[in-house]
């Protein structure tokens, strides 16, 4: 996805910046602490987790069937090179079996793997920061149940010096917010669920706001639409302005997030197209009218 | 210029001050037929029709129009009548550029879109006969539609995502 393309500019940023500057980035990436053992995890609930964050998206190959479910994405081409979703099911060897809750839990919201390596921000561990503790917990009972598929994952085929994961270390000293709180207390209840959907789990923003010069997510003009997006296509603006100039009432939105139709009747394309089918198709018209409530008044 | 600079970061880094400076957002504009001609020409306004069928369905599934057997048959009939072969003999080989906004994996991947153009064909008819099968309570007939119209928009999806990408309308 196109969210590596950042990985380009910041390598091109810590050259120019100088290796001084960049030696002291590379020690203060923040990492959440989260006690979860006390919370007791439901593995349904956890299903609906995984459609609300969409793993599927990439973690599945389409063309692999049922049982490709969550062993290894597809390519995910990118300016340094390709990555894969690894297979993230129970097996031991090949998938996450071995692994425990905080490891799980500290994958998506620090982006740190059990051995302490960094992950590359193709996988939108930047928005999963902000998961809540049950869902995380749900997610990870859930996690647990997915039959094991001994597929092994297939490496990235990225080149020097983007192969070094260090470097990530220094981007998610710049970029990485621990922040969790987006609600906003003088909101109702369905426009704090929409906000926690659309700028956590369901990372929106990844393809719909635009990069900063280092490929951080500029947020002072969060869902204002992207000129590069996935596949080199830009996305649209999706921020309240825009919606409201292109006459889209919040029940357009509802049903173009449930079927993929829009207005006029055109029906969706592209990797929202995906979207749609892997991710907002599966939700309850709660969290649906949830998210488009947010998206018109944010 | 963007094949070069995909594959250097300097490149791309120095690009970034043009990227940025370009518009951010793009509107979602009805295409404009009026550039394309011959048999790109034809099928716009084939697909544009298959959006107006979609567009009555959807009507009557948001409630926004009343349920009307005939009317909803109507649209349909257009859908099934423009699924399948009907959908692939517009696109000959290399029948793409602009205006329009078919991609190239269309006769890359000939046998993957025949399949999805055929697959639109199966949705239709299984809600044409699950609407047909609920009896004549009108009822029952839109309870029919609004369970199986997702169904049918998977239909459309399946195609758009892998061989269609929107243009830039501004
Ligand atoms: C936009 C694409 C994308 C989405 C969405 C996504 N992932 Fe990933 N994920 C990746 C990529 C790419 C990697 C590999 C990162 C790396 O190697 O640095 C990865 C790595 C992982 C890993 C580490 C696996 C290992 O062997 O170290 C786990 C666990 C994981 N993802 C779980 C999830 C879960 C759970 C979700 C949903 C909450 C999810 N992912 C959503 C792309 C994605
Ligand atoms: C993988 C990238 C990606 C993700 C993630 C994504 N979108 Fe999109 N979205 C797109 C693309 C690309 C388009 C344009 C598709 C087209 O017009 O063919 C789009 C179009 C849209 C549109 C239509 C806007 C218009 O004016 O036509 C809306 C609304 C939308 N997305 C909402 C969302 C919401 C809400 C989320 C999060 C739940 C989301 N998107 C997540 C890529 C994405
Ligand atoms: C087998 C592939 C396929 C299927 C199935 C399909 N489409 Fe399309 N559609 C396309 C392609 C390709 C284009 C772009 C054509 C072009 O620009 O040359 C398109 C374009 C469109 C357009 C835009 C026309 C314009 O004015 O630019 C609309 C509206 C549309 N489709 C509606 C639908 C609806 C509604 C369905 C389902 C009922 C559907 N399509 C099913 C392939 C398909």
């Amino acid at each position: 996805m196109n969210s590596i393309r950042l990985i380009s500019w910041l390598l091109a940023g810590l050259i120019t910046c100088g290796t001084g500057v960049a030696l002291y980035l590379f020690l203060g990436a923040p990492t959440q602490q989260r006690t979860l053992h006390q919370i007791q995890g439901d593995a349904v609930r956890g299903a609906y987790v995984l459609r609300l964050a969409n793993c599927v998206g990439c973690h599945t190959d389409r063309e692999a069937g049922e049982e490709g479910f969550l062993s290894g994405g597809e390519a995910i081409a990118t300016p340094l090179g390709t990555f894969f979703g690894p297979n993230i099911t129970s097996d031991p060897d090949y998938g996450i079996g071995k692994w425990d809750l905080d490891q799980f839990a500290s994958a998506l919201i620090n982006g740190v793997a059990p051995n302490g390596d960094h992950y590359y921000p193709a996988f939108p561990f930047t928005f999963y920061a902000r998961l809540n503790d049950q869902d995380i917990v749900d997610l990870w009972s859930y996690m647990q149940t997915v039959p094991a598929v001994g597929n092994p994952s297939q490496s990235h085929r990225i080149g020097w010096p983007f192969n070094q994961r260090l470097l990530m270390a220094a981007w998610k000293t710049l970029f990485l917010s621990t922040s969790l709180s987006q609600a906003n207390e003088s909101r109702g209840d369905a426009w704090r669920r929409g906000a926690y959907i659309v700028e956590g789990p369901g990372h929106c923003g990844a393809c719909h706001s635009p990069r900063g010069p280092l490929g951080n997510i500029d947020s002072a003009n969060r869902l204002t639409g992207s000129t590069i997006g996935p596949d080199d296509e830009a996305t649209p603006a999706i921020d309240p302005l825009a919606l409201a100039e292109a006459n889209w009432t919040a029940d357009d939105l509802f049903w173009l997030l449930q079927i993929g139709v829009l207005p006029d009747g055109d029906v969706i394309g592209s990797s929202m197209a995906d979207v749609v089918d892997d991710n907002t198709g599966h939700l309850n018209d709660d969290d649906l009218r949830a998210i488009a409530e947010y998206l018109v008044s944010h | 210029m963007f094949k070069s600079a995909k594959r250097n970061p300097l490149l791309t880094a120095s690009l970034l001050t043009v990227v940025m400076m370009a518009p951010n957002a793009v509107a979602h504009k009805d295409h404009d037929h009026s550039k394309a001609e011959g048999v790109v020409k034809e099928r716009l306004d084939f697909m544009e029709n298959m959006g107006k069928a979609m567009g009555g369905l959807m009507a009557v599934v948001r409630g926004q129009k009343d349920f009307d057997a005939e009317d909803v048959m109507a649209n349909l009939n257009v859908i099934h009548k423009q699924s399948g072969q009907a959908i692939t003999k517009l696109f000959p080989e290399g029948s793409n550029g602009a205006p329009s906004e078919a991609l190239s994996k269309i006769w890359a991947d000939w046998d993957g879109f025949a399949e999805v153009a055929g697959g639109l064909r199966t949705r239709v008819e299984s809600l044409k006969s699950a609407v047909q099968s609920a009896g004549t309570d009108a009822g029952a007939q839109k309870a029919a539609l609004q369970q199986n119209i997702r169904n049918l928009g998977g239909g459309c999806r399946n195609c758009h995502s892998e061989y269609r990408k929107k243009q830039n309308r501004d």
